[in-house]
């Protein structure tokens, strides 16, 4: 039925325009996610869903801070800045505005693997996000005066969520030196001296290498009609020029031999500890159950560490534990919140011993048990609504997966045993490959 | 729809949904921090801290392995006028969750080396406000704007007040506010009426039925003139700028043409404050207003954040452009945007179970009536120019201010101070005790 729909939108259509249905899925019991690729190289995901009158509409970029070059870092953030900007049809402001007049969320995002851009509608609106998008992906006026007040108003994101928060600057300090020569080792936001010299030439040519269609994932979910969506997105970006799909350099793994160790001193109310272990990337059969050996020793109230350290010691305020979604290795990020008078070393010591634990003699069934009925609540929370599931078509297709592979994450989670954690503790929580900031109050 | 009903005394509110396998549960028991006694401010946080903490039968670590184990999240929040409980729990473990959380409240332990613990645990947060100048602000922007009135008081507590409660005071304010007549309970997603009706006929049955009238606030005064404070804080690149005044009872019948006037003033990106703060000048990532609603009038607040050196000049458009949408209202284009965005977004409001569960119950609770569900479009769309710029005319005052900026008051201090119609300046260090 696919195939057929997709020969009815190539009638009388030209070669770059030329539909061709990639495949489909199941998306949960109910709905299917199927995948398209037009001849100019842009791939679309559907996922048609009527249980609301909205819908989400996602263009995903495969280009994030990992892909900038030294001396230019904060470029794709702040590309993804500019792109509210004009152009030639659609003047300063009227992006936005025409969106807010129909009742639509916009906004965007920008990490190491990807950026995004995102309309959430209502239903009935979804051509307004088409034409705006298409027109914007190759039509961006740029120039000197919208340059600098972007930078300004990048600058001042900066200050708001690094150079004045504690957390923002140890986690910052703590990617730079777990990584110093690693592209995820510079903050997405850039440094502040990178983005005080961006030009207007850099951000043209980052413009004419990434923003290209072969480049991009349209991801679309909620209650539009796939056919008629499929012939505007033909109409409104079928023209555009197949150019090859940019790659990025070749990236040299993380290795580590031995601990780093960096004491941040500034204004704080307590010690913090930010630890950064090595890390599988998302592909990694590993990073599932390192998630769930995080969950086990930091996720939520019933953690081995926040009844240590919060409720039992009570020498912190809270402990957290983050493995990022990257697309190569990067790090699994730890932090512990210290009270007043609480010492670091005395949090480090107890996240050894909890390691150890799990090395030498694994992780109860029932605590193992709670760890995974956490993360599936998470999982399935996270499809709640249209724009929940078209983030996850779009992540999981720019990454290079399966657009439904949540399904299948949600079962291998389901899967994970004992003896899995006791192998990835062992392989991943290596102290000697682990950088430890900590921050002083002054 | 959500359906209303009542069970075991309890006014009940359903939104069925069987398209994922989770169910939310929502128990607002009316009260808040404005049932707190003067002396014992954060009085109705710690009950809610120690809901978590177990009850005769299990102590707290059993209850948060419990609800690991079932799939569950549980929060306790505290808001000025209610205490809400919100869970959410895979569908296949909804009883035992339902009966975990009925027992919490049913028959909570209250012991003493808990509430020892808590009280440790908030006093740990409340210094931890210093790391944060957004949180810092917004606390001292209440208590500018609204002095001794209970909306002025913090949710939480200070060190003092919270030293104070004993398990004596927590046992009686529970027995208080542990009653059907003002708790109102809600479940979203993939459960029956037929099925919730059981679950609450098995696990709230007991709930005692007599009458407690929960207090509420009385009318906030304005303060007059426009007074600066300055939460010293040296280091700093930027500066975290609030400025408050009362805003506008969720009741007023003014109400929507206040809220398509902050719409179109500071509640879109096309809006005027941000299109001149961030858009024209790029002085600030944030610049937005916001109106809270509450039984009385809460505050209203518009929110920047420049470099240190920008500080100055940004306040002074701030304080113009506040002068000029109060005193000459909005253009006629300004309030068919903000009308038209606020009928189109209506449907993120409705489009999952639990946010049109959310809906209902917070417009119950604040007695809006029906204008503010069904209506709401139609209420939206009668708005015109005139309405909206007459309600902002009559409600907001732009010489009476509470102002707040955190930041290096050696550099702030006279070029803040000396701006139109400040009456007052203060500085107070970031680090004071609260």
């Amino acid at each position: 039925m696919s195939d057929a729909l997709a020969k009815r939108i190539n009638r009388g259509t030209g070669r770059r325009a030329t539909l061709r249905f990639v495949g489909d899925e199941p998306f949960g019991p109910r709905l299917r996610a199927r995948s398209w690729r037009f001849g100019n190289g842009l791939r679309v995901v559907t996922l048609p869903d009527p249980s609301a009158p909205v819908v989400s509409y996602q263009t995903w970029l495969g280009v994030g801070s990992r892909h900038e070059r030294k001396g230019k870092t904060g470029l794709a953030h702040f590309f993804e800045h500019l792109m509210f900007g004009g152009t030639a049809r659609v003047p300063h402001g009227e992006f936005d505005r025409r969106l807010e007049e129909v009742g639509a969320e916009s906004n965007a995002a920008t990490w190491t693997d990807w950026t995004c851009f995102y309309e959430n509608l209502p239903a009935h609106e979804l051509p307004l996000a088409i034409e705006l998008e298409a027109d914007r992906l190759t039509n961006l006026v740029l120039d000197e005066p919208r340059v600098e007040s972007e930078r300004e108003v990048v600058m001042s994101e900066r200050r708001d969520r690094i150079d004045d928060d504690v957390d923002g600057r140890a986690g910052e300090a703590l990617w730079a030196t777990a990584l110093p020569r690693h592209p995820y080792g510079h903050p997405t936001l850039g440094w502040m001296r990178d983005i005080r010299r961006l030009s207007v030439a850099d951000c043209e040519a980052f413009y004419r290498t990434w923003y290209v269609p072969s480049n991009v994932v349209l991801a679309i979910a909620g209650d539009f009609d796939e056919a008629r969506v499929l012939r505007r997105i033909r109409d409104a970006y079928g023209k555009l020029r197949r150019s090859p799909r940019p790659t990025a350099p070749p990236t040299k793994g993380p290795g580590q031999r031995r601990e780093r160790r960096k004491v941040l001193r500034m204004p704080a109310s307590s010690q913090r500890l930010h630890i950064g272990y090595r890390a599988p990337a998302f592909g990694d059969p590993d990073w599932i159950a390192l998630t769930v050996l995080s969950q086990h020793l930091v996720g939520g109230e019933a953690s081995l560490l926040h009844e240590d350290l919060v409720m039992d010691r009570e020498l912190a305020r809270s402990v957290w534990g983050y493995l990022p979604p990257f697309a190569l290795p990067s790090l699994y990020e730890l932090g512990v919140d210290l009270r007043p008078g609480g010492d670091a070393q005395v949090a480090l010591a107890a996240l050894d011993r909890a390691i150890a634990e799990v090395v030498d003699h694994g992780v109860p069934p029932d605590a193992l048990q709670r760890a995974k009925a956490r993360l599936e609540l998470g999982l399935i929370s996270s499809m709640e609504t249209a724009s929940g599931k078209a983030d996850l078509l779009g992540f999981y297709a720019t990454l290079g997966l399966r657009p439904a592979g949540i399904f299948e994450r949600i079962d291998a989670t389901a899967a994970v045993g004992d003896e899995d954690l006791r192998r990835v503790a062992t392989r991943w929580l290596d102290p000697r490959q682990r950088t430890v900031v900590t921050v002083v109050p002054r | 729809m959500t359906r209303r009903f009542r069970a075991q005394g309890l006014r009940v509110f359903l939104e069925e949904n069987h398209e994922l396998p989770l169910v939310d549960l929502v128990i607002r028991i009316e009260g808040g921090s404005l049932s707190d006694p003067e002396r014992l401010a954060g009085l109705t946080r710690v009950m809610g801290r120690l809901y978590r903490r177990g009850t005769r039968r299990m102590n707290g670590a059993a209850v948060d392995a419990q609800v690991a184990a079932l799939g569950g999240r549980l929060a306790v929040t505290i808001g000025r006028e209610a205490l809400t409980l919100h869970g959410s729990v895979l569908a296949r473990n909804v009883e035992p969750f339902v009966a975990l959380v009925a027992e919490l409240l049913r028959a909570p332990a209250f012991r003493g080396r808990d509430l020892a613990r808590a009280k440790r645990r908030i006093k740990a947060n409340l210094a931890a406000l210093a790391d944060d100048d957004h949180g810092l602000a917004s606390r001292h922007l209440r208590g500018l704007v609204f002095g001794e009135h209970p909306y002025g008081r913090p949710l939480g507590g200070t060190h003092d007040s919270i030293g104070r409660i004993t398990r004596a005071d927590l046992i009686a304010h529970h027995e208080r506010s542990w009653r059907a007549a003002h708790i109102r309970l809600g479940a979203a997603g993939a459960i029956d009426e037929a099925s919730l009706r059981t679950l609450l006929a098995r696990h709230f049955a007991d709930v005692p039925r007599g009458r407690y009238v929960a207090p509420r606030a009385g009318a906030p005064k304005r303060t007059r003139g426009r007074r600066l404070l300055i939460v010293h804080k040296p280091d700093r690149t930027q500066t975290q700028l609030g400025v408050g005044t009362l805003g506008i009872k969720a009741t007023d019948s003014l109400y929507f043409p206040f809220y398509v006037a902050d719409t179109a003033f500071g509640g879109m990106f096309s809006a005027r404050l941000m299109q001149a703060i961030r858009a024209e000048r790029g002085w600030s990532y944030s610049a937005y207003s916001v109106v809270g609603a509450a039984r009385q009038r809460e505050l209203w607040r518009m929110w920047t954040h420049p470099s240190v050196e920008r500080a100055r000049d940004c306040l002074a458009l701030q304080l113009e452009l506040l002068e000029e949408w109060v005193e000459g209202g909005l253009r006629a284009e300004e309030v068919r945007r903000a009308k038209r965005y606020l009928i189109g977004s209506r449907c993120f409001d409705e489009d999952t179970a639990y946010r049109r569960l959310d809906l209902a119950m917070s417009v119950a609770a604040l007695g809006q009536g029906k204008a503010h569900l069904g209506g709401y479009r139609k209420a939206i769309a009668e708005v015109d120019r005139a309405a909206a710029s007459e309600a902002v005319r009559r409600r907001l005052r732009p010489w009476d201010l509470g102002i707040v900026a955190v930041g290096d008051a050696t550099r702030l201090a006279d070029a803040l101070g000396s701006l139109p119609g400040i009456v007052q300046t203060r500085v107070v260090p970031f680090d004071a005790r609260l």
